[in-house]
């Protein structure tokens, strides 16, 4: 063959349960097929997992995978994929961060994690050796506290993926946490971890990544570069990450209050909640591998009730939505003490922030009292409580034993018809509101293959006249063959139709390790095209690189039919949209009809050449090469 | 001896895009090899914070400061 680049080359297979580990090559038809990453990682997941295999038990798999433009300079390519069967929906469960890369300079482009170790062990990845050894000296310790440790044995080059006590003591919305503070958070991914007795994986590398044509490639490195940083506002990018868009997202009501029975009124909000706050704790830029940008802040709060506090946060806005909006506002200070505590205790922010915003709002009912409590108040915007209720999550006492269960169990042991309030699809709190607006990630909560949307996307805000069409001219996507159909309507865009595009282009970016930040969504696929090719010393025009994500895509929905998922799973809608009104400022919008959903989904359905009760046909297995493969 | 050094650690956002710019440029065999690079980005005690040194055998080339975007090194 010819000069190859861009993969390390081999998948690491690691099995708990015998205490081996095994290198196998990477083979061609995968890179060519899936990408690498997100893509590469669905498919393992498929042929792994066995049917109806319980979540929390040794037949699931942990599938990690890194794409293979991470680690080589191109911009924002640090994005690493975690996939695994989910305990919150008992379908695909997937996440995506930019804390994985050192894998590759380990030799490995995925490793694959089976079985259950008989006590607590972590794996140390260096080069060829993979060593299963002991971890119950920090068995029971918090991911700050379990990495430090790990640090200190074997030195801070190490990258180490943690769980904390919430994934020790399997609680569904556990995640696991990347040096600290980098989240794979959906999913439940950390309790699957945890069921398997794995406490870490500690990974460092001396390893090459080559690359195929090498003056092209610098070529294009050199051009991409220059386009990129000419770019505006991208030292407002860095400065506030993704906070720059507070104000826009406050205007437009996409922030949920108090368990989205309102939105946030975001000029009260700002009053105390406002940049120039934000910037008097921020104290230094944090990058994920190989971004100039650096969007993640590293915080140090010195004075107040947390004086002394240092964190880094990686999504400034999800932890402003989820602890200063879902739950009623609070401080900054608070928001960041419950950051640090999730950080800490290897929680989802946003499910637990979920979870404490449904519990709140039942006893503001009366549907669960002090007896359910144990003799606490709940409240809106209280500190106190809410920390309270973070830790009994993680450590499942009192009430927290129930909330650690997720949306979904949690409201079926409760009963009371609790679950009316229960803002979740497939088991995932929202985290769009589709009153507030139809875009495609509002859309997509419902027909994601994990519940939450895998990205936000340029429909997230209001779009004038015209600029969809330049959108897709200059993303190249949707092909101008579908543009008149897909991009229709005021705003020029149908939400199922365009979310069926963006899901194809998501998943082509976490196959190749691209992050999703607006920055990087401004180039044409057939760039990244070209990229790959002259990277790779694979071929591949940008139809058929947007193929590959199609492909990934329906693997995971094939994935969640096997399951016996249906059309069914991506009809139900949270009772709170369709019986309930929403403010926006002074404006009413009105709860869902339930058959103009429905006639969205058949639209999404139609867009993806799937049959209308949502099951796959023949003639697309065949068109994307899985027939007799899935 | 590089005529540049580190002017501002505190800016390091931990990236490592010099020690990968330094592995590729400086290879013959055009590699991105963090372990061969001439910068070395090492982690301090805490939170995400960093110590920047440029090694001994660093060539000079100040590649590292071109693709160093936080004014870490001038």
């Amino acid at each position: 063959m010819e000069r190859q680049g861009g993969y390390a080359g081999s998948i690491s297979y690691t099995d708990l349960s015998e205490g081996k580990s095994v290198k196998k090559p990477l083979e061609l038809a995968l890179r060519k097929n899936f990408l690498g990453g997100a893509g590469i990682s669905a498919k393992l997941a498929y042929e792994l997992i066995k049917p109806a295999a319980a979540p929390l038990s040794p037949g699931n798999v942990l599938v990690f995978g890194v794409g293979p433009f991470v680690g080589t300079l191109i911009p924002g390519a640090g994005k690493c994929n975690i996939t695994s069967k989910s305990p919150i929906s008992r379908l695909i469960g997937v996440s995506n961060s930019g804390h994985l890369g050192m894998l590759k300079f380990a030799g490995y482009d995925h490793l694959v994690v089976t079985g259950k170790a008989d006590r607590p062990v972590y794996l140390k990845i260096c080069d060829d050796e993979v060593e299963i050894r002991e971890a119950t000296h920090i068995w029971g310790k918090d991911t700050w506290e379990a990495t430090d440790a790990l640090w200190d044995e074997l030195g801070k080059e190490y990258m180490v993926l943690c769980i904390g006590q919430a994934g020790e003591n399997l609680v569904k919305i556990a995640s696991i946490i990347g040096d600290k503070y980098s989240a794979f958070a959906r999913s439940g991914l950390g309790a699957i971890m945890g069921s398997k007795n794995l406490k870490a994986i500690a990974v460092y590398g001396t390893r090459g990544i080559k690359v195929a044509e090498v003056n092209r490639f610098t070529e294009l490195l050199a051009r991409l570069h220059e386009e990129f940083m000419a770019q505006p506002l991208l030292r407002e990018w860095r400065v506030y990450g993704t906070l720059l868009s507070l104000e826009a997202m406050g205007k437009t009501g996409l922030y949920p209050y108090k368990n989205f029975q309102e939105t946030l009124d975001i000029d009260e909000a700002l009053k105390f909640f406002n940049l120039d706050a934000f910037l008097q704790i921020k104290s230094g830029d944090v990058a994920c591998l190989g971004c100039p940008i650096g969007c993640k802040h590293f915080l140090e709060l010195s004075e107040g009730k947390y004086a002394g506090l240092t964190l880094s946060v990686s999504c400034a806005n999800a932890a402003m939505q989820a602890w200063g909006s879902y739950v009623g506002t609070q401080e900054w200070e608070e928001v960041f003490r419950d950051v640090e505590l999730c950080n800490r205790l290897g929680l989802d922010y946003y499910d637990t922030a979920h979870l404490i915003a449904w519990a709140i709002e039942l006893y503001q009912r009366e549907m669960i009292g002090k007896k359910d409590t144990g003799g606490l108040e709940l409240n809106w915007s209280k500190a106190e409580v809410i920390q309270d209720l973070i830790q009994k999550i993680a450590y499942r006492q009192g009430l927290g034993e129930i909330l650690a269960q997720g949306l979904l169990e949690a409201s079926q042991r409760i009963g009371r018809k609790s679950e009316d309030y229960a803002v979740q699809t497939k088991g995932s709190g929202c985290i769009f509101d589709p009153r507030v607006r139809l875009s495609a990630e509002s859309f997509s909560q419902l027909t994601n293959v994990r519940g939450h949307p895998s990205a936000v996307t340029v429909t997230m805000l209001p779009r004038s006249p015209g600029q969809m069409r330049r959108f897709a001219e200059r993303m190249g996507f949707p092909p101008p063959e579908v543009r008149d159909r897909v991009l229709t309507g005021s705003e020029e865009f149908s939400p199922a139709r365009i979310g069926k595009w963006f899901e194809d282009n998501v998943m082509v970016f976490d196959s190749l390790g691209i992050c999703q930040f607006a920055p990087f969504q401004r180039f044409n696929l057939a760039f990244w095209a070209d990229l790959y090719s002259v990277l790779t010393g694979i071929e591949m025009t940008s139809g058929e690189l947007l193929k590959a994500g199609e492909r990934g895509w329906t693997v995971k929905r094939a994935f969640n039919l096997r399951e016996s998922a249906s059309r069914k799973d991506d009809s139900l809608l949270p009772r709170r949209f369709v019986r309930e009104p929403v403010k926006v400022g002074k404006e009413e919008r009105s709860p869902l009809k339930e058959e103009n959903i429905a006639k969205l989904i058949d639209e999404y359905y139609q867009e993806r050449g799937w049959n209308p009760d949502g099951s796959i046909p023949g003639a697309k297995l065949q068109e994307l090469g899985l027939e007799g493969i899935i | 001896m590089s005529g540049i050094g580190v002017i501002k650690e505190e800016n390091c956002s931990g990236c490592l895009r010099c020690a990968l710019a330094c592995s590729f440029f400086n290879s013959l065999e055009r590699e991105f090899n963090l372990s061969q690079s001439k910068i070395k980005i090492e982690r301090k005690n805490g939170q995400n914070s960093f110590k920047v040194s440029l090694q001994e055998d660093c060539t000079g080339c100040d590649i590292c400061q071109d693709y160093c975007h936080y004014g870490v090194l001038g």
